[in-house]
C-alpha cells in the first residue's frame, strides 16, 4: 500500500514538474514575444488611423490631377492644394511613407498589378502608378495598384 | 514536444492558430495580417504564396494557382472538376492514374502540392512567430470530403514537413472551438457562408466523438456572390445617372470592388451607408463623380435570392437528417458573410434561439483547430487546473467600508499583500474581516471568516504597521494572515471554501451589486468623508494644545470655531455640509502652521546665539508636532 502511493506519489510529481516546467519554458518564451508584439501593434495602430486617410488622399490627388484650365492660377485654388498637402504630411508625420515605382520592375511584395498592357521596352515594367501604395516601416497597409508592360 | 499548430486550409483563404499560453490564439502570418490568400504563383522561377502571388495574378494568370482546394484528391472526370476547369485561368490536364495535374511555370504538378506550398508558408510564418520549430498539425477539411480528398489533404501536410496528426472537419473544429465537445448528447447545426462556398453541417456530440450527420452546402455560393451584386448595383446606377457604363474601365471597377466591400460591412452595422467616390471617370463635359447611398434594405433585396438559397438548403439538410429545427441546441456561424444581420435574423428565425457568434466567424475553425491540437498534446488538461477567483476578496476597515484586496477575475493561484494601521490611539488590536463581493460597503458583502490580531505596542493611531496578505491557491483554497512589522507578531485564517459559491450565486451577486453601484458609491464616499472630518478634528485639536500661546487670541478662536463647526456637521449626515467644513479647517490649519513656521524661525534666529543643540530638539520637536 504504501509503496504503491509512493509510486503514485512520485508520477504526479513529475507530472507537475514537467507542466510547471512548460509553464515556465512558456512564459518565457512569451516575455520574448511581447518586445516584437508591440512594435506589431504600434504598425497595426497607426495602420488603423492612417488607413481612412489614404482615401481622402487619394481623392485630392485625383482632384488636384482635375483642375480645370480656367482656375489653376486662382488663390482659391492655391488654398486647396495646401489642404491636400496637410494631408500629405499628416500622413508623414504618422510614419507612413508612400510606394511609388513608376518606371522600375514589377514587385508584388509593393506592387499590385490591376492591368497588363502591350508596350515599349522591357516587359515586367511599371508603366503606370495608378494609385500609389502607402506602407509603415516594414508593413505595407496597402500596395501602389500599377499598370505593367506586357 | 513543440506545440501542435491548428490549420484552416480554405478554398480562398487559410488560417493558423495555436493555444499559447493555454488561450487559442491566431498566428499572424509574415505580412501581419490574420488570414493568408491560398494561392501560390511562380514567377520569374520563384515560388510566391499567399498575399505577394493575389497581387501579381493580373499579370501572370497562367501560372497563379488558386482555389486549389476544389481540385485536391478529386479525378480529371470528375463532373465538378469538368465544371470548375473553363472557370480557372490556368491550365489543367489528366494524369497518367486519372488524378488532376496543373501547370505551373514549366512543371506539372497535382493540388496536393499546391496546397502544400500554402501550409509550407504556414508553417515558417507560425514558426517566426512561435519562435521555434513546428513539427506537428491539425488540419481542418470541409464535412462532405471523402477519402481521398481527405489523404490528399494529409499528403500535403507531409510535402510540406508537418506531421498530420489529425484531419477534423471543419463544423467539428467550430464546434470545439465554443466548446461543445463537452455537451453530451446534443445535435448541433454549423452555418458556414463563406467567400466562395456556402456549407450546413448537422453534428452530434455524443461521449467521445463529435459525429457529422449529415451536411448540405453549394460549393459557388459565397460572400464574393454578394459583392458582385453590389458593383452589379453601382453600374446601373451611375449608368442612369450619368449615362456611362463603368463596366469595360478596370481602373474604376477596382474602386468599386473595394467600395462594394466596404459598404457592406459597414452595412452589418449601420442601417445606410454613402458610397463616395469622387472623380471616378471622365467624359467630355468634366470629371463624373460616384455618390450613392446604398440602404441596408436595399442590400437585403439585392442578394435575397442568395439567402434563400442558404435557407433551403439548411431546410433540406434537417429534412434528410429526419429532424425539426426544435431538435438542434446550438446554432454556430462560421464564415465572415454571416457577419450580415440580416443573416443572422434568418438562422435565428429558423431555428428560434440565438445563433453562437462571439468568436470570429473568419477564424473559429483554425481555433477549433489548434484545439484540437491541444487536446492531442495533453494541454488542455493543463488549462483546466487554472482557475479564476469569481468574485473580489478584500477585508473590512474603518467604518464599515470594504477595502478589496484581490479583484474578481484574477487568475489563480495569486497572492497580494497591502499594509494597514490603526483606527484609534493605543489600540493594541485589529480585527481582520474577510469578505467576498462586489458591494461597497462590508455588511452587503458575505463574510468567510474573522480573526483578531493582537499585542500591538500602544501607539498613537495610523503609527503600527499591520501587513495583511491574501493568498489564494491553485485549488482555491483562501489563506488569510496578518502580522504586526513592529512585533512580528502573526495570525492568520484558512478559508476553504471560498469558491464554493454556486454559479447562480455568483451572477447574483455580480448583479445585485450593479444595480446599487451608485448607491453603494454615495454611502462609501459618506464614510470616508467621516472619517476624514475625524482625523481632522483630531488634528486640529493637537495642534491646537500644542501652539498654546503662540498665535494671537483672534486667531485662536476663528480656529476654535471652525473645529466646533466641523463637529456639528460631523454629527449630522449632510455630507456636502462636512465637506465644506472640512475644507475650512483644513485651510485654517494651513494658515496655522505657516505662522507658527514663521515664529520658529525668529524664535530659531533669536537662540541662534544661546545654546545650538537644545535648539534643534526644540525645533524638530515642534515639526513633528505640526506634521502629524
Amino acid at each position: 500500500m504504501i509503496a504503491a502511493s509512493h509510486i503514485h506519489g512520485t508520477v504526479k510529481a513529475a507530472e507537475y514538474l514537467a507542466g510547471w516546467q512548460r509553464a515556465q519554458a512558456e512564459l518565457e518564451n512569451i516575455r520574448r514575444r511581447q518586445a516584437t508584439e508591440q512594435t506589431a501593434q504600434r504598425a497595426r495602430l497607426t495602420q488603423e488611423v492612417a488607413e481612412p486617410l489614404l482615401e481622402i488622399a487619394d481623392n485630392f490627388r485625383a482632384a488636384v490631377a482635375h483642375i480645370p484650365p480656367d482656375i489653376v492660377d486662382n488663390a482659391w485654388t492655391e488654398g486647396v492644394l495646401h489642404i491636400a498637402r496637410q494631408v500629405e504630411n499628416a500622413l508623414t508625420a504618422l510614419g507612413v511613407t508612400v510606394i511609388e515605382g513608376q518606371g522600375g520592375a514589377f514587385d508584388p511584395k509593393l506592387h499590385e498589378a490591376v492591368h497588363q498592357e502591350p508596350a515599349r521596352g522591357k516587359p515586367g515594367v511599371i508603366i503606370e502608378v495608378v494609385q500609389p501604395g502607402y506602407r509603415v516601416g516594414d508593413r505595407i497597409i496597402r500596395p501602389a495598384r500599377v499598370k505593367v508592360s506586357a | 514536444m513543440s506545440t501542435i499548430i491548428g490549420i484552416d486550409l480554405g478554398t480562398t483563404n487559410s488560417a493558423v492558430a495555436a493555444v499559447v499560453a493555454g488561450k487559442p490564439t491566431i498566428l499572424e502570418n509574415a505580412e501581419g495580417a490574420r488570414t493568408t490568400p491560398s494561392i501560390v504563383a511562380v514567377k520569374n522561377g520563384e515560388r510566391l504564396v499567399g498575399v505577394v502571388a493575389k497581387r501579381q495574378a493580373v499579370v501572370n494568370p497562367a501560372n497563379t494557382i488558386f482555389s486549389a482546394k476544389r481540385l485536391i484528391g478529386r479525378n480529371f472526370s470528375d463532373a465538378e472538376v469538368q465544371r470548375d476547369k473553363d472557370l480557372l485561368p490556368y491550365e489543367l490536364t489528366a494524369g497518367s492514374d486519372g488524378g488532376i495535374l496543373i501547370s505551373l511555370g514549366d512543371k506539372k504538378v497535382r493540388p496536393a502540392e499546391i496546397s502544400a506550398m500554402i501550409l509550407q508558408k504556414l508553417k515558417a510564418d507560425a514558426e517566426s512567430k512561435l519562435g521555434g520549430s513546428i513539427t506537428d498539425a491539425v488540419i481542418t477539411v470541409p464535412a462532405y470530403f471523402n477519402d481521398a480528398q481527405r489523404k490528399a489533404t494529409k499528403d500535403a501536410g507531409a510535402i510540406a514537413g508537418l506531421n498530420v496528426r489529425r484531419i477534423i472537419n471543419e463544423p467539428t473544429a467550430a464546434a470545439l472551438a465554443y466548446g461543445f465537445d463537452k455537451k453530451k448528447d446534443e445535435k448541433i447545426v454549423v452555418f458556414d457562408f463563406g467567400g466562395g462556398t456556402f456549407d450546413v453541417s448537422i453534428l452530434e456530440v455524443t461521449s467521445d466523438t463529435i459525429e457529422v450527420l449529415g451536411t448540405h452546402g453549394d460549393t459557388h455560393l459565397g460572400g464574393d456572390d454578394f459583392d458582385q451584386r453590389i458593383i452589379d448595383w453601382i453600374i446601373s446606377e451611375f449608368k442612369s445617372q450619368q449615362g456611362i457604363d463603368l463596366s469595360g474601365d478596370h481602373m474604376a471597377l477596382q474602386r468599386l470592388k473595394e467600395a462594394a466591400e466596404k459598404a457592406k460591412l459597414e452595412l452589418s452595422s449601420s442601417a445606410t451607408t454613402e458610397i463616395n467616390q469622387p472623380f471616378i471617370t471622365t467624359d467630355d463635359t468634366g470629371p463624373k463623380h460616384l455618390v450613392l447611398n446604398l440602404t441596408r434594405a436595399k442590400l437585403e433585396e439585392l442578394v435575397s435570392e442568395y439567402i434563400d438559397r442558404a435557407l433551403t438548403i439548411t431546410r433540406d439538410a434537417l429534412t434528410e437528417a429526419k429532424l425539426a429545427p426544435g431538435d438542434i441546441k446550438e446554432v454556430i456561424l462560421v464564415g465572415g458573410q454571416t457577419r450580415m444581420p440580416k443573416i443572422i435574423a434568418e438562422v435565428k428565425n429558423l431555428f428560434g434561439k440565438d445563433p453562437n457568434r462571439e468568436i470570429n466567424p473568419d477564424e473559429v475553425v483554425a481555433i477549433g483547430a489548434a484545439v484540437q491540437g491541444a487536446i492531442l498534446q495533453g494541454d488542455v488538461k493543463d488549462v483546466l487546473l487554472l482557475d479564476v477567483t469569481p468574485l473580489t476578496l478584500g477585508l473590512e476597515t474603518l467604518g464599515g467600508v470594504r477595502t478589496p484586496l484581490i479583484e474578481k477575475n484574477t487568475t489563480v493561484p495569486t497572492r497580494k499583500a497591502q499594509t494597514f494601521s490603526t483606527a484609534a490611539d493605543n489600540q493594541t488590536q485589529v480585527e481582520i474581516h474577510v469578505l467576498q463581493g462586489e458591494r461597497e460597503m462590508a455588511a452587503d458583502n458575505k463574510s468567510l471568516g474573522r480573526f483578531i490580531l493582537d499585542g500591538l505596542a500602544p501607539a498613537p493611531r495610523g503609527v503600527p504597521q499591520v501587513e495583511v496578505t491574501f493568498d489564494i491557491d491553485a485549488n482555491g483554497i483562501l489563506s488569510v494572515s496578518a502580522k504586526d512589522k513592529a512585533t512580528g507578531k502573526e495570525q492568520s485564517i484558512r478559508i476553504e471554501g471560498s469558491s464554493g459559491i454556486s454559479a447562480d450565486e455568483i451572477e447574483r451577486m455580480k448583479a445585485e451589486a450593479a444595480q446599487h453601484a451608485a448607491e453603494d458609491k454615495q454611502k462609501r464616499e459618506a464614510v470616508e468623508t467621516k472619517n476624514l472630518a475625524d482625523q481632522m478634528v483630531f488634528t486640529a485639536d493637537k495642534t491646537l494644545k500644542e501652539m498654546g500661546d503662540k498665535v494671537d487670541a483672534d486667531t485662536k478662536k476663528t480656529f476654535e470655531e471652525k473645529i466646533a463647526a466641523l463637529k456639528t456637521a460631523r454629527a449630522g449626515d449632510d455630507v456636502a455640509q462636512i465637506k465644506t467644513a472640512v475644507d475650512e479647517l483644513s485651510a485654517a490649519l494651513q494658515k496655522i502652521g505657516d505662522k507658527m513656521a514663521q515664529q520658529k524661525n525668529q524664535t530659531n534666529a533669536a537662540a541662534d546665539n544661546q545654546t545650538k543643540k537644545e535648539d534643534v530638539v526644540e525645533g524638530s520637536a515642534r515639526d513633528t508636532g505640526s506634521g502629524t
